[in-house]
């Protein structure tokens, strides 16, 4: 097993109550492995990848339960480790590509900055791995690219300068926190196709995390539902849209618009 | 059946400075765009992000100064209702105030008829009558844009231009909100020009859809037909893409 997730409870401690977000999650990814985590907003999918992540270290937050990566309890181990895993073997992308891109600084530095962390490689070495992972991502043109800014980029390239940046270490967890919700749906199913040809050809597991369920079932082996801070729901993919054993999953896909004739809210409603 | 709507040979401009020269450029951004909309009808207006689709609202609502063609609406007060629920009601503002404002500022009714009509209206999109003391801020997303879409009908508009009016929201609250456009339109013969990039939500609500690409429409017809057997290759392209549309290429 890649990862364990062992009763990891979350609480906010910034109002008078204390306020759960996350309760008794439990969650596993094997090697190679694409999990999808599914919810409405406020369900408590963000914050348990974030926990995963080691970007929970609020002094008003309280965080009890195990996450086992490697044999190290990412919750308890001291911050140099952390540091050492973060960006190395655990890499983030989230939905908006233009805010988590350093405004004033040019694709190639950004693309490159986990290498710079994580390995003594020389500067030239470090711009060879970086045009090639940027062709990679299928950028056009990565020698022009390396040296642009985020903001002469549409949203789609953005989105792979972060994959570019996320995958460039070669990680063996990619947590991608909804990456294709501010995307056009030409754009979505590309970007889609470049996360499943990193998890063939690198054997990278990703955390897919995202509210859109038919994106979801055509990408994830497995499912785990959350609603309201805990996992109501888990199973392969084909068990948990095929045969739901909670109301609320079945709710959640019947939800999913769907195109067949005779069946749109139009004609039955 | 009468139209309500008619857009005919359609160019629209806007001006933009370039990179470089000093003086703005008149670009063209719709390229002759027609069609027609009945009463009581829901068009679905499809296409990717930049294509033009908010323009040709805008200008439909005489937003964009530079156009050419003829847009003939029969409704006095078309209204649109946006995508962003959280950035269109003002925070500071009761929900009450929000829904009284056009039956102030364009029907000059007294106070208590405007309160009468605002509490009916609260609950004709399902909210109950408390909210109209509540403030944007207190409510959930679907909320607000039941809000939203309470304050768009408050003159009885027969043209309702929603602008992704439901890409903001979770799943459920989605399915909650097209159900309720549907329902007001049957109940009030609501015609409503739907814009989205969602394909599959378009196809829930539509009776008819417009394909837009690059400022132009590449198809419309029936939403069955556009659907299951599109003509243009785009079109084909862009269903393909949401899964709708089965392809015999894998990845």
């Amino acid at each position: 097993m890649l990862l364990e997730v062992k009763d990891l409870n979350i609480e906010f401690h910034d109002h008078l109550i204390p306020e759960t977000v996350v309760s008794d999650v439990d969650l596993t990814l094997s090697e190679g492995e694409i999990l999808g985590l599914v919810g409405e907003s406020g369900s408590g999918k963000s914050m348990t990848a974030h926990a995963i992540a080691g970007l929970l270290s609020r002094h008003d937050m309280k965080k009890t339960g195990e996450i086992l990566f490697d044999g190290k309890d990412l919750l308890t181990c001291p911050r140099e480790e952390l540091r050492k895993i973060q960006g190395n073997d655990i890499s983030v992308i989230f939905q908006e590509p233009m805010t988590s891109l350093n405004p004033v600084k040019q694709i190639g530095w950004q693309t490159g900055e986990a290498l710079r962390l994580h390995t003594n490689l020389e500067q030239g070495e470090i711009k060879k791995r970086v045009l090639e992972m940027l062709e990679l991502v299928e950028l056009p043109d990565p020698e022009l690219v390396y040296t642009q800014y985020p903001h002469e980029l549409s949203g789609g390239m953005r989105q792979r300068v972060m994959i570019a940046s996320a995958m460039i270490c070669g990680p063996k967890i990619l947590i991608a926190d909804e990456p294709t919700t501010a995307l056009d749906v030409t754009i979505q199913a590309q970007i889609v196709a470049l996360l499943k040809r990193f998890n063939k050809t690198r054997n990278t597991a990703i955390l897919f995390i995202s509210h859109d369920l038919s994106l979801v079932k055509t990408l994830c082996k497995r499912v785990a539902v959350m609603q309201q801070g805990r996992v109501v729901e888990t199973g392969t993919a084909q068990e948990v849209f095929l045969r739901p054993k909670e109301d609320y999953t079945r709710l959640l896909i019947e939800a999913i618009p769907k195109c067949e004739r005779g069946k749109s809210m139009r004609e039955t409603v | 059946m009468s139209v309500i709507l008619e857009v005919s040979g359609l160019n629209a401009f806007y001006k933009v400075r370039q990179p470089g020269k000093g003086k703005k450029q008149r670009r063209q951004v719709l390229y002759d765009i027609s069609f027609q909309m009945e009463e009581g009808e829901i068009l679905g207006l499809v296409g990717e992000s930049g294509c033009g689709k908010s323009t040709l609202a805008r200008t439909i609502l005489s937003m964009v100064p530079d156009y050419q063609g003829k847009i003939e609406c029969a409704d006095e007060h078309p209204q649109m209702i946006f995508q962003d629920p959280y950035g269109s009601l003002n925070p500071s503002m009761k929900i009450g105030t929000i829904l009284q404002e056009p039956l102030r500022n364009i029907l000059k009714l007294p106070l208590e008829e405007r309160q009468i009509r605002a509490a009916e209206m609260l609950k004709k999109v399902g909210l109950e009558e408390k909210y109209a003391a509540h403030y944007p801020s207190q409510l959930s997303g679907g909320q607000r844009q039941r809000v939203c879409i309470a304050a768009s009908l408050m003159l009885h508009p027969g043209l309702l231009i929603a602008d992704e009016p439901v890409s903001a929201l979770d799943v459920t609250i989605q399915a909650q909100v097209l159900r309720l456009l549907l329902e007001l339109k049957r109940e009030m013969g609501l015609s409503i020009l739907f814009i989205s990039h969602d394909l599959r939500v378009v196809y829930q609500l539509c009776d008819h859809v417009m394909i837009m690409k690059d400022g132009r429409i590449v198809e419309q017809g029936e939403t069955d037909e556009v659907y299951f057997s599109p003509r243009h290759e785009y079109t084909r392209r862009l269903l393909s893409a949401a899964g709708i549309l089965e392809t015999n290429e894998e990845d």
